[in-house]
């Protein structure tokens, strides 16, 4: 169902599918990104002219809101920090309301290339997957993971494999894309912080067919990353819980409806 | 005559009572989340009466020394208190994300309406956490 599938060779017709394609938003969730912000919201105005552009912005404290409004997107401010997967979620709510039928996740911090878009894009719109999933193993371009990063990223993937039986091999990616039926599901059901390992196994929990694709990705731009020790321990033991809860209660129901 | 540890047994369960009554009259306490507290109390009142339900008590459960009863069932008490609480800061927890994603939208939409009608209403501005 779901295996790595590299469609690097397709972006260009990708791009031209997603430019006649209607019914496509962006969401990007910023704290405190002024630096990168406006930047990434007009790369994506550049390629994808029709498209609507979600800024949310996370309570941050510098001029984020300010900058990406600047740069065309419509911004949603959140009233106090409520953590990525909060923010993303409302993105997907306001989306879903706009009556939007893909949704393309894409980091504030310019980490995503808007050149690796249309491969996401047409898993979703074309190949009729729920939800794609940016990869970055195999490595491609110049981009490589901090190692504990690489092995902590390495070891949920390989845990959410074992107990789900989906193959996933980037499971921390936040470069992603969705069809209506996963922002459906996702805009009621979402992790509030440390999001990604987690919706995955969420996505398999609601029947929704996944696909990861390989993308390039860029090393960070500009500010830090969200995850430093403290932040990574808990990253870990959260979303370890998180994979075990859900596990267990998919075999129940798999043991119900037996 | 009581002895002294009941006095001060009863004196403090007493007290405790009291404070939770007038914490729920001043509409600091909610009478819902009050409920576990008054029972708290109320148990502390009767064991502090009564010594001898302690023992009888411990009798029961098969415990040798009564003061340890009670201390396990007041670490019972506490965890059930402990755990109402976590399940109630979830469902708050889960509730205020809502209300913060629902107000961020609604605040794009005055934004909007503004914007076709040419001076509107002000969207809200959320005051920063630095000042």
């Amino acid at each position: 169902m779901t295996e790595c599938t590299r469609l690097t060779a397709n972006n260009r017709l990708g791009e031209h599918h997603a430019r006649a394609l209607e019914g496509l938003a962006f969401v990007v969730p910023a704290y405190n990104e002024e630096e990168t912000v406006a930047t990434v919201v007009g790369d994506l105005k550049g390629r994808y002219p029709r498209a609507e552009i979600i800024v949310i912005n996370d309570h941050s404290s510098d001029r984020t809101a300010a900058r990406a409004r600047a740069a065309g997107a419509v911004v949603l401010d959140m009233p106090f920090n409520v953590g990525i997967g909060g923010a993303v979620q409302t993105g997907f709510l306001y989306a879903l309301r706009q009556g939007y039928k893909f949704v393309v996740q894409v980091d504030g911090d310019g980490q995503h290339p808007v050149s690796q878009v249309a491969a996401l894009v047409n898993a979703v719109g074309y190949q009729g997957y729920n939800l794609a999933v940016g990869s970055r193993f195999p490595a491609q371009g110049s981009y490589r993971m901090p190692i504990f990063r690489y092995l902590g990223s390495v070891l949920l993937s390989r845990l959410i494999t074992a107990i789900t039986g989906v193959s996933v091999r980037d499971c921390t990616s936040g470069f992603r894309a969705y069809d209506a039926k996963a922002l459906a599901y996702f805009a009621q059901h979402y992790p509030q912080d440390y999001p990604e390992p987690e919706a995955i196994v969420l996505s398999v929990e609601a029947n929704l067919e996944m696909v990861e694709v390989g993308v390039e990705m860029n090393p960070r731009v500009a500010g830090i990353s969200s995850i430093n020790l403290i932040g990574s321990v808990y990253y870990m033991a959260k979303t370890l819980v998180a994979i075990l809860v859900k596990g267990l209660r998919m075999t129940g129901e798999k043991r119900r409806a037996a | 005559m009581l002895p002294r540890v009941h006095l001060v047994a009863l004196t403090i369960s007493v007290a405790f009572l009291a404070a939770i009554a007038l914490l729920i009259r001043r509409r600091r306490l909610r009478e819902q989340y009050a409920l576990p507290w008054l029972l708290t109390g109320l148990a502390l009142l009767v064991t502090s009466l009564s010594p001898k339900l302690v023992s009888i008590l411990a009798g029961y459960l098969g415990i040798a020394y009564p003061p340890a009863a009670l201390l396990f069932l007041a670490v019972l008490a506490f965890l059930g208190v402990g755990l109402h609480n976590s399940l109630v800061i979830s469902k708050l927890t889960e509730q205020q994300l809502r209300l913060a994603q629902y107000l961020a939208i609604l605040k794009q939409d005055i934004e909007l309406v503004r914007q076709a009608t040419e001076g509107g209403a002000r969207p809200p501005q959320w005051p920063n956490r630095n000042q």
